[in-house]
């Protein structure tokens, strides 16, 4: 093809991001910027007990207060008083009086005034009268009492099975936060009709919409909601935080009500992680060939439902690892605590499980003398392989592929300078006090929504001529762009599809059909996916008014068989061709009460190798290279692919070394940048990544999700780097310079034989 | 998000129109100069003063007399980044250098540094999660979270330079309203979290003087868990004079091992006339570490942290005396 007649930008080129100038050079406009003529400010009264009884509320005082616009109590509610991803919704709106709060944080009073400060005032004049319970914050404790969100077994193969070799080992998973570095934000404006517009940071929109007519008690098509500028996400914005309540207020007060939370505020503010504790015994033959593998892994999933029942779905799903497991028994179970609700982020399950069943792999090869790489390569998993829940990889899966590459890969260098040592800038260490340790891991999750959902995107397509009688580009979706590059991923699909250069990307909001949410690293499958077809319709009307011997459009186009040029496209443009498309990905199915199914569309793989220097009498480390390989089926922009490899080793580091919340008594203890820390670009290891590309049959180019792979194992390849370096178990993540520097263990607080539930734990017999 | 109360904001033209202005103000008004402490503080309700009086530019870093004049609004990046004192006094140089992260560096200041409210993670919180756990000692509330049943504040110094300047025999230049006198740097602090400082409160720094002996050296080391921004988990600043190998004079102080800069003078004796090797070292850590009380109110566990103030004062008498040792 000539090269006038090539489509520059399309599927498969490294173009930049379309928001990434304004992003970095400060006018793209954040949820937090959002601003309306005469708008109030929306402040929240929170629960300070993890437990209570509501007594009384009194808002008398509040409500006389100067500047006072609106405030609003569970008495004030118009509709569902529940909302939740979860079906039923559990999670009160507003906490009434006469019932409980359950998580120190929990709304229980909204105010809107015309200065932040007077809505601060009237919070502080708002008297609740509380009787303090006793909170439930042992999740084993709650996993006895009854209290659980969701339990799950998966059972395959011979329970009876015998190994030559077992290791038993115990982990723990810390509480991390998504900390984006935009907080929730919003902006509700009441229509002169009745209805509302929320501008608002999300993930879904639709998900947002359907929650928030039902607890608005409005008629569909009452409430619009509009994408506001999301400032990252990784989970964090799955669950509402602002959207009703800001709608709420302004609904009361007839002004735009903007809310938006502080750093502070946004830690109780938002759902996270959930933290884990795994009980795992595995087994394998004398050659090391893995025969079993048992495991009990409890999450504590917080106050409400929220996404417990699919991240405890996923932790056992994946949680022998992307091997070939002939026989596995695996309990995986949420508890209900009065702590803020756990939930989405990044990895979603997957992560947790990864650290132990890595764990094991490598003490599993310490027993049999064997390289742990060569172990991981023995058990890779392959297609045409069983998951443990029974279902047949049927695409890509090119586990010991990944494995092999990763291996191979170069290794960093010695630090050359004292901030590439552990301690960095403090000028703790010399090079003389350092020793280096390299690890490995694997791990596998799944794409998109699993266990049944009917998953699907809708995006409308449109071609017209633009002003200057060119052909032009519309994309329309209500997909969430977080951060992850999904605009520039609909423009190189709809250049590619359409042959046309010019695509605007429009502001994603309700009247378009449902996307989804960005999350469970879907978008580009699902919403890419969407464009393309709608792309494909469009492209097809073209086709048809051009008539033969048109064949298809590339580089603003009309070519014939043989890629030359017949016309330009918008010579068929008299009238605008406008298409919409929903795309669903094939069916799952649930999983049995012996946990098999065919839950999962498809999955992704990733391997990473950390180097890891470690000042063992500090107990600090330092990560200096993540290298991994990870099979993306086909890089739509193999930047953007490196941009999100390099995002997610860095939250990959943070959960290895240094992220997690603390809580004393149910309360955060340390809800704030300086407390909670994440790594600085100091803190940031080299990345040295190689993308795997073999297409996915089923997925929309061969292309799989990207997001997630890299937090999954990259935390426990950084973790098995230090135990290489200093010999010590290491068992729980964060690692704490303590443990590192051999001055104390993790023990387990409960005894349980992994498989079995919690519910028949016991407490370790005292230390003699 | 948190929002700044609102405040009057002062500019003297002097330093001594500062301490009038505070003098006649009173508890009202507090000094802002860098402000990078401050004005999150502030925001979180920790100090509620309706009047902020801008310490005037003092700027300049000069060297008289075998020492050092530093202007107290100097920022830490300038005096970090200052060729004199980074070849004459590493250690402060590096303390100052190491205080948070460069954009910090670039605002707050020397004399904003040495008078750092002391920290704990009970008090740096916002108003509403102090209101949830009930107030503590240092602001609105009647006990200490941390030790309930002490009758004092212990809250933490977490300055990086003013150990790095009680090592050196500093000073400070304090203007008052009637006048101005010079504080030794060891002095200028009290063992309590609440009135950490021996000042008067309308007294304003407006220089450190730093002594600057020929043959001196000296190194500061700073523990914490990520290159850049946090606050100190310990810190150990040494200067040390030597004689060949035998030690002729030694000063060792500690950063955030309890409500003030803590000097432990019985470990620098010990190595007085002593030669460095192993064994003297580790011995004089030791004794350093003896003192050093970390509680339960700063990252990671306490039992951590007092296990290695030993590995960083040993760490930071190694480092001073390397020109001499290699």
């Amino acid at each position: 093809m000539p090269e006038g007649l090539r489509t520059r930008g399309g599927v498969g080129e490294s173009i930049p991001r379309p928001d990434g100038p304004d992003k970095v050079s400060g006018r793209f406009s954040f949820g937090s910027d959002l601003t309306a003529p005469g708008m109030l400010f929306g402040k929240t009264l929170r629960s300070p007990h993890p437990h209570a009884l509501i007594r009384s509320i009194d808002v008398e005082k509040a409500t006389g207060m100067p500047g006072v616009k609106a405030v609003l109590t569970a008495a004030d509610l118009p509709g569902e008083r529940l909302y939740s991803l979860h079906k039923p919704p559990d999670q009160p709106v507003l906490a009434a009086a006469g019932d409980e709060v359950r998580y120190a944080g929990e709304p229980v009073a909204i105010v809107a005034a015309e200065h932040p400060e007077q809505a601060r005032a009237a919070l502080e004049a708002i008297a609740v009268e509380y009787e303090v319970l006793a909170p439930l914050l042992d999740p084993v404790d709650a996993i006895q009492r009854g209290s659980v969100l969701r339990e799950l077994t998966i059972r395959s193969g011979d329970p009876d099975a015998v190994a030559d070799v077992v290791v038993d080992g115990y982990y723990e998973v810390g509480q991390q936060d998504q900390a984006p570095l935009g907080p929730e934000a919003g902006l509700a404006i009441p229509t002169p009709h009745g209805g509302i517009d929320l501008w608002v940071a999300t993930q879904a929109l639709h998900v947002d919409l359907e929650q928030v007519e039902a607890c608005l008690g409005m008629r569909p098509g009452a409430v619009r909601l509009h994408l506001g500028g999301v400032g990252g996400a990784f989970g964090a914005r799955e669950d509402l935080s602002i959207q009703v309540h800001a709608c709420l207020l302004a609904l009361k007060a007839r002004r735009p009500v903007k809310m938006w939370y502080g750093r502070e505020e946004s830690f109780t503010g938002h759902v996270h992680r959930h933290p884990a504790w795994m009980w795992y015994s595995t087994g394998a033959d004398r050659d090391g060939r893995l025969v079993f593998v048992k495991a009990t892994i409890l999450l504590d999933g917080g106050a409400y439902a929220s996404s417990s029942g699919a991240v405890v779905a996923n932790a056992a799903c994946f949680g022998a690892g992307p091997y070939r497991v002939p026989n596995a028994h695996v309990w995986s179970g949420a508890a209900r605590t009065n702590t803020v609700p756990n939930g989405a982020m990044r990895g979603f399950g997957a992560v947790q499980s990864c650290f132990a069943y890595e764990g094991q792999m490598d003490l599993l090869a310490a027993r049999l003398g064997l390289d742990p790489i060569e172990l991981r390569l023995k058990n890779a998993i392959r297609p045409g392989d069983r998951l443990i829940t029974g279902q047949a990889l049927t695409g890509a899966a090119p586990m010991a592929k990944l494995i092999d590459l990763c291996q191979g890969l170069p290794e960093p260098p010695a630090p050359s300078d004292s901030l590439a040592l552990p301690g960095g800038a403090g000028n703790v260490a010399s090079a003389a006090e350092v020793v280096r340790g390299t690890g490995f891991a694997v791990g596998f999750k799944n794409i998109a929504y699993s266990e049944g959902s009917d998953d699907y995107a809708t995006a409308r397509v449109r071609l017209q001529r633009g002003p200057d009688g060119a052909a032009v580009v519309q994309v329309k979706t209500a997909a969430s762009e977080v951060g992850q590059g999904l605009v520039t991923v609909c423009l190189q699909v709809a250049r590619t599809e359409l042959g046309v250069e010019a695509v605007e990307i429009e502001r994603a909001d309700t009247t378009v059909g449902d996307a989804g949410s960005s999350s469970a690293s879907r978008q580009t499958w699902m919403t890419g996916g969407a464009v393309r077809d709608a792309a494909r319709l469009v492209a097809a009307e073209v086709l048809k008014r051009a008539g033969p011997p048109a064949q298809a459009l590339a580089g603003g186009h009309v070519l014939d068989e043989e890629g030359a040029a017949l016309a330009p496209i918008e010579l068929f443009l008299d009238e605008p061709i406008e298409r919409e498309f929903e795309h669903h990905h094939r069916p799952t199915s649930g999983l049995d009460p012996a946990g098999q199914g065919d839950a999962h569309v498809s999955f992704m793989f990733v391997a990473h190798r950390a180097t890891v220097d470690v000042d063992a009498e500090a107990g600090l480390a330092r990560v200096a290279q993540v290298a991994t390989a990870q099979d993306v089926g086909r890089a739509i922009n193999p930047l953007q692919v490196h941009g999100q490899i390099e995002g997610g080793i860095a939250q990959g580091v943070g959960l290895a070394t240094m992220e997690e919340i603390k809580l004393k008594d149910g309360l955060i203890r340390n809800a704030s940048f300086t407390d909670y820390i994440i790594p600085t670009s100091l803190d940031m290891p080299e990345v040295a990544a190689v993308l795997v590309e073999e297409p996915e049959p089923e997925a929309p180019y061969g292309a799989k999700g990207v997001g997630e792979p890299p937090l999954i194992s990259s935390p426990a390849a950084i973790v098995a780097a230090m135990r290489a370096a200093t010999g010590r178990r290491l068992n729980r993540v964060p690692v704490s310079p303590e443990e590192l520097a051999g001055l104390s263990e993790c023990r387990p607080g409960w005894l349980v034989r992994p498989g079995q539930s919690p519910a028949e734990a016991v407490r370790p017999a005292p230390p003699l | 998000m948190l929002r700044l109360p609102r405040l009057r904001y002062l500019r003297p033209a002097t330093a001594g129109e500062a301490a009038a202005s505070l003098s006649k103000l009173g508890s009202r008004a507090m000094f802002v100069a860098g402000g990078t402490d401050l004005f999150p503080n502030l925001k979180r309700r920790q100090f509620e003063p309706d009047t902020l009086v801008q310490v005037p530019p003092l700027k300049g870093v000069r060297r008289v007399d075998g020492h050092f004049e530093i202007g107290a609004t100097v920022t830490l990046a300038e005096a970090a980044a200052d060729p004199g004192l980074r070849a004459a006094l590493p250690g402060f140089a590096e303390a100052a250098g190491l205080v948070s992260s460069p954009p910090l560096r670039n605002a707050g200041t020397v004399g904003g540094n040495l008078c750092v409210d002391t920290r704990c993670n009970y008090y740096n919180m916002t108003y509403e999660w102090r209101k949830s756990i009930g107030f503590c000692l240092k602001k609105d509330g009647d006990i200490c979270l941390v030790a309930p049943s002490s009758p004092r504040c212990w809250a933490v110094s977490s300055s990086d330079t003013a150990p790095a300047a009680m090592v050196l025999g500093a000073s400070v230049v304090l203007v008052g309203p009637d006048g101005e006198r010079e504080l030794p740097v060891a002095e200028l602090y009290r063992d309590d979290g609440i009135e950490y400082l021996a000042k008067q409160p309308h007294e304003v720094v407006t220089a450190i003087r730093l002594p600057a002996p020929e043959g001196l050296l000296t190194a500061y080391v700073k523990l914490r868990r990520r290159g850049s921004i946090d606050f100190p988990l310990a810190g150990a600043a040494v200067a040390l004079t030597l004689d060949g190998p035998i030690v002729t004079g030694c000063r060792i102080a500690l950063a955030a091992v309890a409500s003030h800069p803590l000097e432990v003078p019985e470990a620098g004796a010990f190595l007085a006339g002593k030669r460095l090797t192993d064994e003297t070292i580790s011995a004089a850590a030791e004794l350093a570490a003896k003192p050093a009380r970390p509680l339960d109110n700063a990252d990671l566990t306490h039992f951590w942290r007092k296990k290695m103030v030993r590995v960083i004062v040993e760490r930071a008498i190694r480092q001073a005396a390397t020109p001499s040792t290699t």
